[in-house]
């Protein structure tokens, strides 16, 4: 310290390089993140259709939300509160089986009793359907849900006699939204349970090792040991699969026959992306229905940060840090 | 320093790595002319060319475009990187949006390919297509070309914008094996007797499902059978901002008795199911324009042709008089090759000689009377695919002067919402949770889509 204080002259700044090379960054980000992010938010004030350069104030807001007296607001309304209804139900039934595939298979495979082996081919294998671009699983999927008796399910069935006539799959409401729960988990639950084997593996053996001593059962260590520790790891998956749930949109907006989308997929994210590409467009009603998305999203983002700012853990104050100087 | 240069260096290395992307056409700064379709029409003289190459945008799977490149810059001496195929989108539908995405960027364009169903967006606006005078093409070169495409290739206040190369007036496809087995019928006129109008439609759909016990239906698909409906209206799709049910509602009942009566089989139009059910004999016939039914690859009537059913086929008038499609060539307002555009355009939509090699070669249906009843007249074209090499030109000619076309710029989008809305009511489709719609359900299931997605119509 002395040494520098003598010879100030040679201090070298090196901030400014640190500032240099964080710029690109920042500078893609205000191009590509930062301006569409706050043209949304005008948008989101303007008119749709032939009106797009005018201000319309929270009309937008107003329709989606509340509808109003036209025909036209009612009906925009009730395709935005049954896109927000698909959206839950797809998250929903995607989570639960997704969660509890996930946990079963991370406990099997991290439990030092079983010690089942090849985990590590296993883990690969799990994780591969996330690898495959959404566009192909959801051809994949229609393909063998085929509406008529020309698909691969349809026609075991068929041929089986479980059925009479083809089961329209792909176009009937609940099949549909079932089936994309199924497709939603398949290629998601490999990342979870990758996830929740990380969480586990964090726990002390040694716990483990007490409770076998204590003679206590697998069901009896799982429900009192493995899931208490676990709660930090299991909310962060909660969370961020409910963000990505809220956003579900490849899946949904694939999964159809011919050229018309399934009404019964229509995602939040679907009933944003179909009025941005309209023609004409409505950018006023997809601003609006982004800006609703994004003040949900933000509202379980500062839910999750509470949650990870343990407020039980025991608070430990550094003093030395402000009476330092 | 040194570093100080290699940070900065860096720095903008990886800046510009992001920026680079993205097609620089240093060329297209020429005159965005803005015209509003005066009468001002310019000479073919006046013509110039002020880029050397003639982007054509239109979608990745058109197939005719590409052919036409071909033969256009074989005839013209032209080398074939001039006239540059510009895919935006991958179907007709998804171009419709995509054109327009590309036409507010840098990128070169010249001619826009528009489809029937929503050509009249590009007309109606200004800001992207300019009037065909521009180009020195008015109305009065085409004295023979079918009436109806005219009013295609018009915007709403009847300025040329987009002339087409093609008509594509429909008729029905059947196999003739099924027709003789279960109707007795040996030849297309007995066939097209049996089909004569709808309710004889709905006699002979009942009589083949009775033959072959419910498992033979008469028409293939819902989407087709409303395709040939659809040019029964009266009126467009919209009058004065205001949207026309007009025979719709017949429609839905018209599908419905036929379904009910196993006239009309499940399969979807488009679906991986519809080229096997007419292959199967779960349906004896579907209703194809002229673009289907070339005896060329990539044509509808190639595939259900496939290798086993090649000659199986014939074709017959249709109930009613109808077309399906049909591609349309607008000028973008940024086109920088004026000369060789209208070349292009005269060459496939005014001059008899190509227009008719290119019918010969490609067994496409041409927007010209002249051309088409000479082809038809001389009995020289054959189709592969078809019972004895059937020429399906000479039916399709048949009633092709008669049909008229009422174009809006919403068809397109209503013509999906309003399949889904007749599959709703037939139970081939749900919405909500509970299948079968009433009609009623149904139709107000429609007219809500339509009023979502365009603020401005009035919807009832």
């Amino acid at each position: 310290m002395e040494n520098t204080q003598a010879k100030p002259k040679k201090i070298v700044s090196y901030a400014k390089y640190g500032y240099i090379f964080i710029a690109p960054f920042f500078i893609v980000y205000a191009f590509f993140m930062l301006y569409p992010l706050i043209n949304t938010f005008i948008l989101s004030f303007k008119g749709n259709g032939s009106h797009l350069d005018e201000w319309v104030g929270f009309q937008n807001f107003q329709y989606l939300l509340f509808g109003g007296e036209s025909r036209n607001a009612r009906a925009l309304q009730s395709s935005y509160w049954s896109s927000w209804g698909n959206t839950l139900l797809l998250w929903v039934g995607n989570f639960i089986i997704q969660l509890v595939l996930s946990l079963l298979l991370a406990v099997w495979f991290s439990d030092v009793r079983i010690k089942l082996k090849g985990s590590g081919f296993f883990k690969v294998a799990f994780y591969l359907p996330n690898i495959i671009t959404a566009a192909s699983v959801a051809g994949m999927f229609a393909l063998l849900f085929a509406n008529n008796k020309y698909g691969a399910v349809n026609s075991l069935l068929l041929d089986w006699g479980w059925i009479e006539d083809a089961f329209p799959f792909l176009n009937g409401a609940w099949s549909s939204r079932i089936l994309v729960m199924i497709i939603q988990s398949w290629m998601w639950f490999g990342n979870t349970t990758l996830l929740l084997m990380s969480g586990i593996f964090g726990i002390d053996p040694s716990i483990y090792e007490a409770a076998s001593i204590d003679g206590s059962s697998g069901a009896n260590t799982f429900f009192h040991i493995t899931m208490p520790i676990l709660k930090p790891i299991f909310l962060y998956v909660f969370i961020t699969s409910m963000i990505g749930g809220l956003q579900m949109f490849d899946i949904p907006y694939l999964f159809h026959e011919g050229n018309s989308l399934n009404n019964s997929l229509k995602t939040q994210a679907v009933l944003i992306y179909t009025n941005f590409h309209q023609t004409p467009a409505n950018y006023g009603y997809s601003a609006a229905a982004s800006v609703l998305l994004f003040i949900v999203t933000a509202a379980l983002g500062m839910f999750i940060y509470r949650f990870n700012t343990d407020n039980t853990a025991p608070v430990k104050k550094k003093k030395h840090t402000t009476e330092g100087k | 320093m040194k570093k100080k240069i290699l940070a900065a260096v860096v720095a903008m290395a990886s800046v510009l790595s992001l920026v680079g992307c993205g097609e620089k056409n240093t060329s297209s700064t020429s005159e965005p002319a803005a015209s509003n379709g005066s009468d001002t029409s310019t000479t073919a003289t006046d013509l110039k060319d002020d880029d050397d190459t003639l982007s054509i945008l239109t979608w990745s799977s058109n197939g005719d475009l590409a052919k036409m490149i071909k033969m256009f810059c074989a005839d013209k001496g032209i080398s074939e990187d001039k006239v540059k195929f510009v895919a935006c989108g991958e179907s007709g539908e998804q171009g419709r949006e995509a054109i327009a995405q590309y036409l507010k960027g840098d990128g070169d364009a010249d001619l826009i390919i528009c489809d029937a169903d929503w050509v009249r967006i590009y007309a109606n606006d200004d800001t992207l297509t300019l009037p065909m005078s521009e180009l020195g093409i008015t109305k009065d070169q085409y004295p023979d070309s079918y009436a109806y495409t005219s009013e295609g290739a018009s915007n709403k206040d009847g300025v040329l914008k987009a002339p087409t190369f093609q008509a594509t007036p429909g008729a029905f496809v059947y196999r003739s094996d099924l027709a003789e087995q279960y109707l007795g019928v040996k030849t297309p006129a007995e066939m097209t007797e049996k089909i004569k109008d709808w309710d004889t439609f709905l006699e002979t759909a009942k009589t083949v499902a009775e033959k072959s016990e419910n498992k033979c239906a008469l028409q293939c698909t819902e989407g087709g059978l409303w395709q040939v409906w659809q040019c029964s209206r009266t009126q467009p799709w919209v009058v004065d901002n205001k949207l026309q049910m007009d025979n719709a509602e017949d429609f839905m009942d018209y599908a419905k008795n036929l379904l009910d009566a196993k006239g009309l089989s499940t399969v979807g139009q488009w679906s991986d199911g519809w080229t096997p059910a007419m292959q199967d004999g779960t349906a004896m016939g579907e209703f194809l324009p002229t673009w289907a039914l070339t005896g060329t690859e990539g044509s509808k009537l190639y595939e259900f042709g496939g290798t086993d059913y090649v000659g199986k086929f014939e074709v017959c008038d249709a109930p009613s008089k109808y077309f399906w499609g049909g591609s349309y060539i607008a000028a973008a307002t940024k086109i920088n090759t004026k000369k060789t555009a209208a070349d292009f355009i005269k060459f496939y939509t005014q001059d008899y000689d190509s227009m008719k090699k290119y019918c010969e070669t490609e067994g496409d249906f041409m927007n010209n009377k002249k051309v088409m009843d000479d082809v038809v007249a001389a009995k020289s074209h054959k189709n592969p695919i078809l019972k004895d090499n059937q020429d399906q030109f000479a039916i399709l000619n048949n009633h092709v002067s008669e049909i008229d076309l009422k174009p809006t710029e919403y068809d397109s989008k209503i013509k999906g919402y309003w399949n889904d809305a007749v599959q709703l009511y037939l139970g081939l489709k749900t919405d909500v949770s509970d299948w079968g719609s009433t009609k009623e359900d149904a139709i107000n299931w429609f007219k809500d889509q339509i009023a979502k997605d365009y603020p401005d119509l009035e919807v009832e």
